[in-house]
């Protein structure tokens, strides 16, 4: 099992170089010159040249990703060209957010889309299967922004239940922290909520199906012992396989969320870098996302393993 | 035609009053008089009437019936980068050192320059400003404020080591000396005109030296100045706090207790949260929103003139543009009424040149270019293209506004056969795309300066820093000169008039129009003044 681990750890290696070195020449074959948007329209070529001198930027190309591969390999990842803040120091303060947003995101898609999954199964083409499917659907398909900005509408502004946006860290206000994210988490949340629902209904059908449920039942199991303790363990495999994917695509979402909820997380400090073409912030978040993204697939692999023992790892 | 004449003024008269405010009076928004009166200076004597430059009582002081305490919270677009005047900023931040901030002089309302942390000034000749100190101010780190701290901050400044952002614009300065602990001496390479209006910005705020020293490179997380406010704390991308600093020089200012500012990059949330009184004062407010914030019960809009300029900017030097009959033929083709109207919800006024209303220089009976299709044909036809010609605008990508400009110009200028090929692409890249030379056409503005030197200079000056254009004209160029080397408003007026004259002949740049400056905040906020500079300054604002 370790050396399961520490093979796909190490595999990530290349992975996280070949990434970096695209990200990295992304951002520098993009036009835009981080010196001259910082300093803004107005500032003059002199002004502009000395910071570039001063930040590195002037060296090749080459040298400077030689440079950044360097300090990283030796734990340092260098400081944004912005505000001079230590790029680790700038994720790993923005980190809680981002963190409590997708956990709280991650409980509210589950919440919502294991029940109604399951429920929408077990009532197989009533109207409650219909209704369960088409909100699914409807969570899937409506983009996360627009989302985000009809809860404000009706949360914020006409029920004035939460403020429209902002961030308390939840040990000075649990209660204030709650009602900040509901909405952002909502927002971030449902479409996997819809995908989850959806999953679940399939998997649960077709587990439903099988012989093993059958006997189950012939045993004189209720309905709900054969459901919750059979069915649903066996359905639940898809179900965290895509889950583990999705958690990936929750940090992507956050960088939409964060910037319309005015959280201060990695997805809006990675949109704000890109556009001031604060490379090392940039890159930083980036190898920090793929990290994330590796990590939560190998955590997938891994319950994959302990909900269905056929699997191993010989 | 909204907000030409009078600044929009929040009075300390009561809620839901703000428009009774004495926008006429040119009280300067200084500070109660200390010292005697003070000798007269030259630009001053240009700028108003009376001969002396010193301070003068503050109408909120004077009305007396402000109150104490409270916390002010702020909205921003984006989060601010540092707050270190001398150092890199973005212009967002400015209005942060409004708050800790002092310079030795200061814009008031009307943009005349008025005393600060300077009681009073003089200038000998052209070349040579003397300032005269108030006595008794700290710094919150309690470093006394004097002469050789006004010295330590310009020296900083123009040492090529620190690469500060503000040094080019004060290269220019040959020395500064200690004449006494309350006097500073100022010399300058050459005669510069705009020398005040440059200090009164971030190149003559005073940062304590020793801060500056003890903080180095993170000096911008750990400002300290002589402002009304002190720094409190930072959490990037959340919040910037400040709190009242009770040693401030200004007695019985400022009002509040705290500000805080929340950058809030999208401007509808924003408006949600003004909305539902979360926030008290919204920095920005989107033309489409005016209406919005008009007939939201708690809120009110304040506008005053702004200092900035919007049009096309124009290849003169390649292109079909490069052609001066071309460039007037597109200026004539552009219908200013509509872009008013359809762009900018009719807030705002229509540009006729790089000098806006609220500068001294501005001359009201210049008519902007009106839309003359047949002229504009005829033109073509000059430049040798009868049948019409097609050039390619440039402008910001994921901007509604930008796209809604472009597409109307386009429209405007296709009924006159000039075809436009729209191309848009992310800020960033637009500005590289300027400095390169790489566009017939661009959609960009400029943000403005206090003296109209600024204005004109760095775009049309043969070698101006931002002469994207590659304009060039002797008759600018000498313009120029002659304006910075006198101090007599008059006749800098008279000149600038010349220039913008030429400017436009030539269409060297298509201006459109003048943006306001514009906030909205709660009723409850009283005492704040717009200045045209477009900073918000909270020291005599306060909350009912």
């Amino acid at each position: 099992m370790l050396r399961f681990i520490g093979g796909r750890l190490l595999g990530t290696v290349p992975v996280l170089l070949i990434l970096s070195l695209g990200v990295f020449l992304m951002l520098h074959l993009t036009p835009g010159d981080p010196v001259q948007i910082m300093l803004g329209q107005d500032a003059d070529p002199q002004s502009i040249a000395a910071l570039r001198s001063e930040l590195g930027l002037d060296q090749p190309l080459p040298v400077q990703y030689a440079r950044w591969v360097g300090n990283v390999v030796r734990g340092d990842l260098g400081r944004s060209i912005r505000t001079h803040q230590p790029v680790m120091e700038a994720i790993v303060t923005r980190l809680p957010v981002t963190i409590e947003l997708s956990l709280v995101s991650l409980i509210i898609s589950l919440a919502i889309g294991l029940p109604s999954g399951v429920v929408a199964a077990s009532r197989r083409n009533t109207s409650v299967d219909v209704a369960s499917t088409g909100l699914a659907l409807a969570g899937v398909s409506l983009p996360s922004f627009f989302l985000g900005i009809l809860l404000i509408l009706v949360f914020a502004l006409w029920l004035r239940w939460v403020p429209p946006s902002g961030y308390t860290p939840f040990v000075h206000d649990p209660a204030m922290n709650l009602k900040q994210m509901f909405m952002p988490a909502v927002a971030l949340g449902a479409a996997l909520a819809g995908i989850v629902a959806r999953l679940m209904r399939s998997s649960l059908l077709e587990v439903l199906d099988t012989d093993y449920m059958r006997t189950a039942r012939a045993k004189g199991l209720s309905q709900q012992a054969v459901l919750l303790g059979h069915g649903l363990k066996n359905a639940l495999l898809p179900v965290v396989t895509v889950v583990g994917l999705q958690v990936g695509a929750l940090l992507g979402g956050a960088i939409l969320i964060e910037t319309i909820f005015a959280l201060p997380g990695i997805g809006r400090l990675a949109v704000d870098s890109i556009f001031a073409r604060d490379f090392p912030i940039v890159q930083g978040v980036v190898l920090f996302l793929a990290l994330v993204r590796v990590l939560s697939n190998l955590i997938a692999d891994l319950l994959y393993g302990q909900l269905d023992p056929r699997i191993t790892r010989a | 035609m909204i907000g030409i004449g009078g600044l929009g003024v929040l009075s300390a008269c009561g809620p839901g009053s703000p428009a009774t405010a004495p926008t006429s009076a040119p009280a300067p928004a200084s500070t109660p008089a200390q010292g005697a009166p003070a000798q007269a200076t030259a630009p001053a004597k240009a700028a108003a009437a009376p001969s002396t430059v010193t301070a003068a009582p503050t109408p909120a002081a004077a009305a007396g019936s402000a109150k104490r305490g409270g916390t002010l919270k702020v909205t921003l677009d984006s989060d601010i980068i540092g707050i270190d005047p001398h150092g890199a900023s973005a212009g967002v931040d400015r209005n942060v050192y409004t708050a800790i901030y002092n310079g030795l002089v200061a814009p008031d309302k009307n943009l005349k320059i008025v005393p600060d942390l300077a009681e009073s000034w003089t200038t000998p000749d052209p070349r040579t400003y003397i300032f005269k100190l108030r006595s008794g101010v700290k710094f919150h780190d309690g470093t006394a404020f004097d002469a050789d701290a006004v010295k330590k901050n310009f020296d900083w400044i123009l040492d090529p080591a620190n690469a500060s952002a503000r040094r080019p614009e004060i290269v220019d300065v040959e020395q500064v000396s200690v004449v006494d602990p309350l006097t500073v001496r100022i010399t300058l390479k050459n005669a510069f005109a705009p020398f005040l209006s440059i200090i009164s910005d971030r190149a003559g705020y005073m940062v304590s030296p020793t801060a500056r020293a003890k903080f180095g490179k993170d000096y911008p997380r750990n400002p300290v100045g002589t402002g009304p406010f002190q720094f409190v704390e930072w959490i990037k991308d959340d919040h910037v706090t400040f709190k009242r600093f009770d040693g401030y020089f200004e007695p019985s200012l400022p009002y509040l207790d705290e500000i805080t500012y929340r950058p809030i990059p999208d401007l509808s949330v924003a408006l949600t949260e003004l909305k539902t009184a979360n926030v008290d004062f919204l920095f920005r407010i989107d033309p489409k929103d005016v209406p919005d914030v008009k007939s939201t019960p708690n809120a009110v809009y304040l506008e005053g003139p702004g200092v900035g300029y919007q049009g096309l900017w124009i290849n003169t030097a390649k292109g079909p543009l490069a052609d001066r009959a071309l460039r007037q033929a597109v200026n004539l083709a552009v219908d200013r009424e509509a872009l008013l109207a359809a762009a900018y919800f009719g807030i705002g006024q229509i540009a006729q040149g790089p000098i806006p209303p609220s500068s001294w220089a501005y001359d009201q009976s210049i008519p902007h270019v009106q839309r003359d299709v047949a002229a504009a044909r005829q033109k073509l036809a000059e430049g040798g293209q009868p049948n019409g010609f097609k050039l390619v605008l440039k402008a910001q990508s994921n901007s509604p506004l930008q796209d809604k400009i472009t597409q109307l110009i386009q429209a405007q200028l296709a009924e006159a056969n000039i075809q436009v090929e729209i191309q848009t692409v992310e800020f960033g890249a637009l500005l590289k795309v300027g400095e390169q030379g790489d566009f017939d056409a661009m959609s960009l503005g400029w943000s403005g300066r206090i003296d109209p030197d600024g204005n004109i200079e760095p775009i049309f000056h043969t070698n101006g820093n931002f002469n994207y254009g590659k304009y060039s004209s002797s008759a600018i160029d000498e313009g120029i000169a002659g304006e910075r080397q006198t101090t007599d408003q008059a006749q800098r007026k008279q000149i600038f008039q010349q220039i913008q004259k030429t400017i436009n002949d030539d269409a060297a740049y298509i201006f459109t129009y003048f943006p306001p400056t514009s906030f909205a905040a709660l009723k409850t906020v009283q005492g704040f003044e717009v200045t045209p500079d477009g900073l918000m300054r909270f020291k005599s604002t306060w909350k009912s």
